[in-house]
């Protein structure tokens, strides 16, 4: 790394996509959500959304739960505490590297 | 409105901004006091039944909408469990909710001493408009809380001042809680985006 660059702290690639980070903070606001709302506060297609909770999922940093509710089939989302914990230091870096750029 | 700010506003206030829950009450509350005005200006006498029949009937129509309304947001906007410690989260009231609080207090030492009754209605609005002193909520939604919330307590003032019976304070209750009510879900709209149609 050139010497003049800053070293700025890593941050997690997984919840830095602004999809995944969205749900998350909607997940971080709540205990559990189904697929509707978060499609609604997201914006997200049915498509995107569904592959964007399959990688948050297999990261573990949410759980998907099917529950049969009269006669249809509805998706719960509701965040890990492993997903709490790395959304928190996820925000915590953001604002380090915010700190750090007003201060160079 | 920043993207983040957003979304945790939307889904901590998600039931809170489904105001058309509660419409009917207030245009029934309405339609009851019109019903009811010209037979207390000939002073015609109103038997219980027909008050029964009459609330009752409001209070059945309402619990009728707030199933159909519960379940179009559920279609149209999805479901949440909220989260249990959200109050806890809140942002502490700030010094102009202590301020109205002690006014409050203030105001109905006075209504106790002269033996008024004029209290409750500005109690009854200081509770109704509680967003204004919530700074988690945007600003368009606390100047309409807040301009509601002055309304009222003007219509009460006014009614009191000029011995007025309570229909004027009534009637702008209900027409006050019932624009806070569209307003809310005017806001619940605003904050919902439009779906993105292309898949990933």
């Amino acid at each position: 790394m050139p010497e003049n660059q800053p070293a700025f702290p890593a941050v997690d690639r997984v919840i830095h996509e602004p999809a995944r980070l969205a749900i998350l903070t909607v997940l971080s606001a709540c205990e559990s959500a189904d697929f509707t709302f978060l499609q609604s506060a997201t914006g997200l297609s049915k498509g995107n959304l569904s592959v964007q909770l399959t990688r948050l999922d297999e990261a573990g940093l949410i759980s998907v739960e099917r529950v049969l509710h009269r006669k249809t089939t509805r998706t719960s989302v509701e965040l890990t505490r492993r997903g709490k914990q790395q959304l928190s230091d996820y925000w915590f870096t953001m604002k380090k590297i915010q700190e750090q750029a007003g201060a160079d | 409105m920043h993207d983040r700010e957003r979304l945790t506003f939307l889904t901590r206030y998600y039931y809170d901004l489904q105001g058309v829950r509660f419409a009917p009450l207030w245009i029934g509350g309405l339609l009851l006091l019109f019903a009811w005005m010209p037979h207390y200006a000939h002073r015609d006498h109103i038997g219980w039944g027909a008050v029964c029949y009459a609330l009752g009937g409001l209070l059945a129509v309402q619990a009728l909408w707030y199933w159909v309304a519960k379940s179009y947001y559920r279609r149209r906007f999805g479901w949440l469990k909220p989260d249990p410690y959200r109050f806890a989260k809140q942002q502490r009231p700030g010094l102009f909710w202590w301020i109205v609080l002690l006014s409050l207090t203030g105001w109905a030492i006075y209504c106790r001493v002269h033996r008024t009754g004029a209290f409750l209605p500005y109690m009854l609005a200081f509770f109704m408009t509680q967003p204004v002193y919530n700074a988690e909520n945007p600003p368009i939604r606390r100047i309409t809380y807040g301009v509601g919330a002055g309304l009222i307590a003007a219509s009460a003032l006014l009614s009191w001042t000029m011995n007025l019976d309570g229909a004027i304070y009534f009637a702008s209750l209900c027409f006050i809680m019932l624009g806070l009510g569209i307003a809310d879900h005017l806001l619940l709209l605003g904050l919902t985006p439009a779906r993105d149609g292309a898949d990933a």
